[in-house]
């Protein structure tokens, strides 16, 4: 299997690039307002229709158009959360890997503390406690995912900083900074990359869970794991109100996965060659 | 160590399948089947403060006096009492025959012990404040609690002795904090009593697997042995309202509540019909506005809100299991004034009514929540409404103790939903409680101060005529309305189903449905 | 050996106190007052004052502290705000329905996902590589509490097969059917990369040459060293759903520690929390010692070092 050719990569790309233009272009190709009431179904929601594609839910919004909202607050939570995991769990990492001796030891204890926690629980209680918003939903997942990405790095870390051109360029008087930044991360970047996809998965999920225990995004924003959450209760007489915002975090979740998948398939071809 | 594992797992998906609910022996069909999602907080009658916790305190516990269905007193553990013209003193005449489930008999001495607890701070009664008008009640705070005004003065006659006089005295003693309970039980088990309660009550608990279920059976000592016609009662636990209602479907329940999405369908089907119980209920549900915050230090912007909520939409929310409020006091409570104007649904009116008091939005303004299914999707319909008068509004729902901790702050929250349910069905209940200024901080959380209001208030207290009492407490709702410190929205109506074997049961508009007095039959699902 | 097992336990410990540090930290940075959650809507401001003092919620951080670890020491957890049962026993109350739906899911995914990755890894076959890796994914994508939603929708409501959530033998099916694709998927992926991994070492591909047959090939070398990864992943995930399984618990009403954290978390009932998120803490600690301990033994080199 050439590189081109790896199926994962290319079918995850278009899925994400897909969702991506679909969060741009929200305004654009949402047929209606995703707070405001647009049909008379309060207390009774309407079925899929020629004029609803996705019916309408209790409070006679449109569900299509929540859905198309809501892959940019999905999206938003899930990218950003995901860069704040990057950067901590980079930071982490790399400092301890790098400088090695009680730095590491001391990160390294950190990390396992925060990995003790059972992190959905560590995200509730944290959940419960920030105000509620958009703000808390980023520190939430960050606080609680950046573990992994750490002991990752930090481990990739300690086997490159032993290769011969870092060597080479510290005997040649390259400062610290320059030797992380310059050699190491670029070196790791596949490897962030494949963590980047599959932690953006994590937190697909992590933040449709908190939605769904109401403690995720205030409402009226339309979010995904928050219109799962609202529609627990009318999952019998209205299906279609936890069937589609399902639908559509599994779609985004499997880009994803998919995407970090052939990531990592390439990085895995690339070593071997 | 695979096997190792399989075998404790097999062990315990056996144990389990032991202790499963469907053990229940031969005597299951004569169990009233119910289920709730939360476990009971606590079956210690000084402690529980809360729907559940009531409704199974008052099947194993009774009080001096009750409610009958239309909210009046009657008698339960006293055969009669009289009070005294200055309505200083209350002397009760109790049952000679009444005896603790162990066995004891209760007498006037486990009435006076009762109180005690519940004023005594380490037993963290949330009821304590109903008896600090006892005479001594004072002494708990500091010292070892002894209550002169609790005066015992034979095992079968009890008398109260009050530093003011109270018209609400009889209703406290109707609350289950004051249900006697017996001294030596309670010091064996300490703060483990709520686990192991012993009452008068004409039930006693017999198993309690905490998120599981709560059995409790008949108690063969209860005075009146024509009560309870059911062998027991079978609590599942960890069943929430949609859980319920499913297994209620089933045939696996007795009891339940229907859920708002599938309340429509339920009623439209004929062969449900004869089996929905309901009762408006003494709530009030509302949106409170802090007086003390801008916009709403303005009395006309507050009056704009009142016009500019459409509470039929509400009610549709809720599958119209409500009444639309005018005013504070539901229909169901003495004084309730039908006449009451109230505000007419006008958004137009209320856009106008806004913009002359050319206040202008510069931010969007917090609405307060309790973060909960049914709370948020009305929230939701406020914040629409309100949107449509240019009035813009960001929710804020948040988890049940902060939000009552930020309400009751002067200053945190500029407006919040929330509901009041009365427990005593006085209109001094809504009315002193949630408008008297020396009630802000306490339960006037919209920080509402009027001389005039809290005046009128003081003098009903101190009215003995009823009816004078009752026009003058009119007076101080249309007096509220007018200076508009709540949207009142609805009173909730409380629906239940029961399945085809149950019979005589009722829904009580003040307190929790009662199991002493149905019957099951042997056919009916 | 027992050098580097006191230098684990040592840092187990000192992980343990962090847990428990952060815990406090979490739970005393709320904004409210817990005094307030338990004296419910009603009390007035005396009452919430005197059981923010019989909670002793009124004494200093510090000293609130202190105390705190000094009856952790003593494996005191201290007693339910709401129920006010001790928590200790709370969390065993709850213990066994936790357990029997995570050592049944676990055993059975990792049965099913052991025996899914290992055949198809031994099919030597591209497209049906293809084909367990897209499932796998796709099983990995899936919400767990939508599973479980659709799965009460079909099964238990619709066609009434099996019962709406509880507690059971029955009741189990349904939650223990969600777990185990959620856990079967990630598994199945593992065990066969790891197989695949394996038969293209050389003495793999020696022992083959000899002409042993496939099937002892597979239990002798690849099983042995090829499901290494896969144990110490049903390590993690055991202590980690041991701690609770919060969202499967929740959607069918199993009353595990799950929930009884959710529950904690809503009522702001501190100890209850505190001695839920310690309690499943502490389970991975310990798992993950065992795990490193078991590593040292089945291998040598690790052994030796």
């Amino acid at each position: 299997m050439n590189d081109v050719g790896n199926p994962f990569l290319k079918t995850g790309l278009i899925l994400v690039l897909l969702l991506a233009a679909i969060a741009i272009l929200a305004p654009w190709i949402a047929p209606y307002d995703a707070v405001a009431p647009v049909a008379d179904s309060f207390g009774e929601p309407w079925p899929p229709s020629a004029q609803y594609l996705c019916g309408t839910d209790e409070l006679g919004r449109d569900v299509l158009s929540r859905l198309i909202f809501g892959t940019q607050i999905s999206l938003l939570v899930a990218v950003v959360a995901t860069i704040l995991t990057l950067v901590i769990g980079v930071g982490v990492g790399a400092v301890a890997g790098y400088l090695g001796g009680r730095v590491d030891t001391a990160l390294m204890r950190a990390t396992d503390v925060v990995l003790a926690f059972p992190g959905l629980l560590l995200a509730i209680a944290l959940a419960a406690v920030l105000r509620p918003g958009l703000t808390s939903m980023f520190t939430v997942i960050a606080l609680v995912s950046w573990t992994g990405v750490a002991r990752s790095v930090r481990s990739e870390i300690l086997s490159l900083r032993e290769r011969d051109y870092v060597l080479a360029s510290r005997a040649l008087g390259a400062t610290d900074w320059r030797v992380v930044s310059r050699h190491l991360i670029p070196n790791t970047m596949p490897t962030i990359l494949t963590l980047a996809a599959l932690s953006t998965c994590a937190t697909l999920l992590l933040d449709a869970g908190l939605s769904f225990l109401g403690l995720g995004v205030p409402v009226p924003t339309p979010s995904w794991g928050r219109m799962l959450s609202d529609s627990q209760s009318y999952y019998r007489v209205a299906p279609w109100l936890m069937i589609f915002p399902g639908l559509a975090i599994v779609t985004a979740v499997l880009s994803f996965n998919l995407l970090g998948y052939g990531l990592l398939r390439l990085s895995e071809q690339k070593q071997r060659r | 160590m695979n096997g190792e594992r399989l075998f404790i797992g097999l062990l315990l998906v056996l144990s389990m399948g032991c202790h499963g609910p469907t053990a229940q022996g031969s005597d299951d069909r004569r169990f009233l089947r119910v289920a709730s999602r939360e476990d009971v907080p606590s079956l210690d009658p000084a402690r529980g403060y809360d729907t559940v916790s009531w409704q199974f305190e008052d099947m194993l516990f009774s009080t001096l006096v009750d409610y009958d269905y239309d909210s009046k007193l009657v008698r339960e553990l006293a055969l009669s009492w009289t009070a005294s013209p200055d309505g200083l003193t209350y002397t009760f005449q109790l049952r000679p025959d009444v005896h603790f489930s162990n066995g004891r008999l209760m007498t006037a001495a486990d009435v006076r012990y009762a109180i005690e607890r519940v004023l005594t701070p380490a037993s963290k009664s949330p009821g304590a404040e109903f008896y600090r008008g006892i005479e001594g009640a004072e002494s708990c705070a500091t010292g070892p609690c002894r209550v002169d005004g609790i005066e015992v003065v034979a095992d079968d006659q009890v008398r109260f002795h009050l530093r003011d006089s109270d018209p609400l005295f009889l209703h406290k003693l109707a609350m289950p904090f004051a249900a006697p309970v017996p001294r030596e039980v309670v010091e064996q088990w300490g703060e483990d009593f709520g686990r192991h309660p012993v009452g008068t009550g004409p039930f006693q608990l017999q198993d309690w697997r905490a998120g599981q279920r709560l059995v409790v059976v008949r108690n063969p000592l209860f005075y009146d042995k024509t009560r309870p016609h059911i062998a027991g009662v079978v609590q599942s636990v960890g069943v929430n309202r949609d859980l319920e209602w499913m297994r209620y479907d089933i045939g696996e329940l007795d009891l339940s509540a229907i859920p708002p999405p599938e309340y429509p369908l339920v009623v439209r089907q004929p062969r449900y019909q004869p089996l929905l119980r309901q009762v408006t209920t003494m709530r009030t549900q509302y949106l409170g506005l802090n007086c003390n915050r801008p916009p709403f230090d303005d009395v006309r912007i507050r009056r704009a809100l009142n016009l500019a909520i459409d509470k039929d939409k509400l009610l549709r929310l809720v599958n119209r299991r409500g009444v639309a409020a005018r005013g504070i006091l539901p229909p169901t409570m003495p004084g309730y004034n039908a006449n009451l104007p109230g505000y007419e649904y006008s958004p137009t009116k209320a856009r106008e009514m806004l913009r002359e008091t050319g206040w202008h939005q510069t931010e969007a303004i917090e609405l307060w929540l309790r973060n909960d299914e049914t709370t948020v999707r009305l929230a939701q319909a406020l914040q629409q409404d309100l949107a449509a008068i240019g009035f813009v509004v960001q929710l804020k729902p948040v988890a049940w103790g902060p939000f009552l901790d930020a309400v009751k702050s002067n200053d945190l929250v500029p407006m919040f939903l929330l509901g009041w349910e009365a427990d005593f069905p006085d209109p001094s209940n809504f009315l002193d409680v949630l408008f008297h200024s020396r009630f802000i901080g306490t339960n006037n959380n919209t920080n509402y101060r009027s001389a005039e209001v809290d005046e009128w208030l003081d003098r009903a207290a101190r009215m003995t005529d009823a009816n004078e009492r009752l026009e003058l407490l009119g007076r101080v709702e249309e007096r509220i309305i007018a200076d508009a410190p709540w949207v009142p929205l609805y009173h909730p109506v409380d629906v239940e189903i029961i399945s085809t074997r149950v019979h005589d049961f009722r829904l009580h508009p003040l307190r929790p449905a009662r199991f002493d007095e149905l019957s099951l039959s042997d056919t009916g699902s | 050996m027992i050098r580097a097992l006191a230098r684990r336990a040592a840092a187990s410990v000192i992980v343990l106190i962090g847990v428990a540090t952060l815990t406090f930290i979490v739970a005393f940075v709320v904004p409210s007052d817990p005094a307030r959650a338990v004296a419910g809507p009603k009390a007035d401001a005396a009452t919430v004052a005197q059981i923010r003092h019989e909670l002793g919620l009124d004494r200093s951080l510090p000293i609130q502290y202190l105390s705190y670890l000094g009856r952790l020491a003593r494996g005191d957890l201290g007693r339910s705000y709401i129920t006010r049962e001790p928590v200790v026993r709370a969390i065993a109350q709850r213990l066994p329905a936790t357990a029997a739906l995570a050592v049944t899911s676990i055993a059975l995914a990792a049965l099913l996902g052991a025996i899914a990755g290992v055949g198809i890894a031994a099919l030597n076959d591209q497209r049906a590589d293809t084909v367990l890796l897209l499932l796998s994914i796709f099983g990995l994508s899936l919400p767990i509490f939508w599973i479980g939603i659709l799965l009460l929708q079909v099964f238990a409501y619709r066609w009434r097969l099996l019962p709406l959530g509880g507690y059971g033998l029955a009741n189990a099916i349904l939650p223990v059917t969600a777990l185990t694709v959620h856990l079967g998927s990630s598994y199945a992926r593992l065990a066969h990369s790891s197989l695949r991994q394996v038969m293209e070492q050389d003495y793999v591909r020696t022992a083959f040459a000899k002409g042993l047959p496939a099937w002892r090939v597979y239990s002798i070398h690849a099983a042995r060293n090829g499901m290494l990864p896969l144990l110490t992943l049903i390590g993690i995930d055991f202590a980690g759903l041991m701690g609770g399984v919060v969202l499967t618990e929740t959607v069918f009403n199993w009353p595990g520690l799950g929930r009884l954290a959710v529950d904690a978390v809503f009522n702001q009932d501190i100890p209850l929390l505190m001695g839920t998120v310690l309690f499943a803490a502490i389970l991975v600690v310990a798992s993950n010692a065992c795990v490193d301990v078991l590593y040292a033994l089945a291998d040598p080199r690790i052994r030796q070092e």
